[in-house]
């Protein structure tokens, strides 16, 4: 089954604890919500779904994400994982794509890992470029060529949060999971992107989880809410419930902060 | 259209760029434009300068004009090919110096070699150690460019190794890990090309710096060798007629090597201003790296 769990989940860089005996169960094909204050932990562990800590981190606890352990696989299928199953979209669009290589070659590299590909280079990219396309045009990019053409740089902030995204629509991946994905963006470009985020999640039948401050968007998009503190979970429920009064005092923090 | 030019890639740009290029233009019209060859001798000995010959001739009569012209065929192909030579030793070592100091054993060892290798040869003062490179291997130019590329490259590592330090910490290049690509190629294909900008245009100086250790290499006796139409050599020819009033010689050579120098500092320094400039390109995009972490 393709959800993701967690069981007394524990990082910690030294004796600082990043992650504290984390714990919760997600559904598979639903959108789920990590919220919290800054250094609350939302970050570290969606980047823990992937597999993704430094060297020096020591993990404890069981963390099962698509039926796969990030911290024992093996390389071959942490490979597997990271290219097929799982698609993280960092907080920065921008940072996030090389600076000097071209989206259309960005398309290439990604989609270099799909195997089963044309041998000769021209007809590789032509095939690659054209799913390209297809997948900005669905992504509501109008003139997809301008884009694959240019820099990240000579692209707006939404934009690179789309290229990114539309990433997910090649890779079919079965969790996205999407740091802060309205951050640094105005409000209706944060509206459209949520709701794309929402329909391509409907169709293409993934689990989306999303680290967010936001609680808006969490009220709009998500089917449940794990409030995290200093490493923890404070509260795991759901949008009705936690905005009918939040259990706990994170929680109920964030949700007065955000009604003022 | 000089405006215009100035305008797009700074006046530092334009005029060290125009200087740099009419001397490749003189060292490659040198045998078409000297009323000479560079190592005829006219007959006339320490002639004054005069409507026969605008910069004089020698103490062997050779015309200093025709020998200040063709010196850069000596003093650019030497300069510019040490520093290219240099530049491509560079790019690998410290790509690998960068990318793999905290990587491993066999990595880190390698790091550590390429790094203490370069200290050791910036131990020495750049004059003595290039002089003591071309005494070893013998006097000449292809020996004077591979002393230079050995003595350069230390700077290349340097610039590219601190580039890739700043860069590898990019979250694209976090990216490219996760993707599950190996370290290499994620030095090569997306970190290197990002810190090549800063590094090109130390070229330019680079050149000019060669060029003057060249001519002191030639001066000293250890780079090229008479009769060679070179700048260094023709200095130092000339500096014993200085006391007896017969300057011009070594004024001549030593004007057009201190205008050749200017000219490529000039050139540089307009490339690392460039990308201020807000033009695309490579050193465009590293500026804005800068801006967005310094505010």
């Amino acid at each position: 089954m393709s959800g993701i769990t967690a069981e007394g989940f524990t990082l910690a860089i030294g004796d600082k604890r990043l992650l504290d005996g984390v714990g919760f169960d997600l559904a598979p094909g639903q959108t789920h919500a990590f919220v919290g204050e800054r250094e609350a932990g939302k970050t570290v562990l969606l980047r823990a779904l992937v597999g993704m800590w430094p060297s020096s981190g020591k993990v404890s606890g069981r963390l099962l994400v698509d039926g796969l352990e990030p911290a024992t696989v093996d390389a071959a299928d942490r490979l597997v994982m990271r290219r097929r199953r799982l698609l993280f979209v960092p907080a920065s669009g921008r940072e996030a794509l090389n600076p000097v290589i071209r989206v259309g070659r960005h398309f290439e590299d990604v989609c270099s890992v799909l195997g089963d590909q044309a041998k000769r280079r021209s007809q590789r990219r032509a095939a690659i470029h054209e799913q390209a396309r297809s997948a900005l045009l669905a992504l509501g990019i109008a003139d997809p060529d301008r884009v694959l053409a240019s820099l990240p740089d000579e692209l707006s902030g939404g934009m690179r949060k789309r290229v990114l995204l539309s990433f997910a629509l090649l890779l079919k991946p079965s969790v996205l999971a999407a740091d802060d994905p309205t951050g640094g963006l105005d409000v209706t470009i944060q509206r459209q992107l949520m709701d794309l985020l929402a329909s391509l999640r409907e169709q293409e039948g993934f689990t989306l989880v999303i680290a967010t401050q936001d609680l808006g968007v969490v009220a709009h998009y998500a089917d449940t809410i794990t409030v995290l503190d200093r490493g923890s979970v404070v509260e795991h429920t759901t949008p009705m419930q936690f905005f009918s009064g939040p259990d706990s005092q994170t929680g109920a923090a964030m949700l007065a902060r955000a009604r003022v | 259209m000089i405006r215009s030019s100035i305008e797009r890639y700074g006046a530092k740009t334009v005029w060290g760029g125009a200087i740099v290029g009419l001397l490749i233009l003189l060292a490659l019209l040198a045998p078409v434009i000297s009323p000479f060859g560079s190592e005829e001798l006219t007959g006339e000995l320490l002639a004054a300068p005069s409507g026969e010959f605008p910069f004089g001739t020698d103490r062997r009569g050779m015309d200093v004009l025709s020998r200040t012209l063709h010196a850069p065929r000596v003093d650019l192909t030497v300069g510019l090919a040490a520093t290219l030579m240099a530049f491509v030793i560079g790019i690998p070592l410290g790509t690998i110096a960068g990318m793999f100091e905290d990587r491993g054993r066999l990595g880190g060892f390698s790091a550590q070699v390429i790094m203490r290798g370069m200290d050791v040869m910036q131990a020495f003062p750049v004059f003595v150690f290039a002089l003591a490179l071309v005494a070893v291997l013998g006097a000449g130019p292809v020996n004077l460019i591979l002393g230079l590329a050995f003595v350069n490259t230390p700077v290349f590592v340097r610039q590219i190794r601190t580039g890739i330090l700043v860069l590898r910490e990019e979250p694209f290049v976090e990216a490219a890990t996760i993707a599950g690509w190996s370290r290499l190629r994620i030095a090569f294909r997306h970190v290197l090309p990002n810190a090549l900008g800063p590094a090109a245009s130390l070229v330019s100086v680079m050149i000019g710096f060669s060029i003057l250790l060249t001519a002191g290499l030639s001066f000293v006796g250890a780079g090229v060798r008479l009769p060679t139409a070179e700048w260094g050599v023709m200095i130092s020819e000339g500096s014993n007629q200085l006391g007896t009033g017969e300057w011009w010689p070594s004024l001549f050579p030593g004007l057009s090597l201190a205008f050749t120098i200017f000219g490529f500092s000039l050139l540089g320094e307009g490339l690392r201003e460039a990308p201020s400039r807000g033009g695309s390109g490579t050193l465009s995009r590293s500026h804005r790296w800068a801006e967005r972490m310094f505010g």
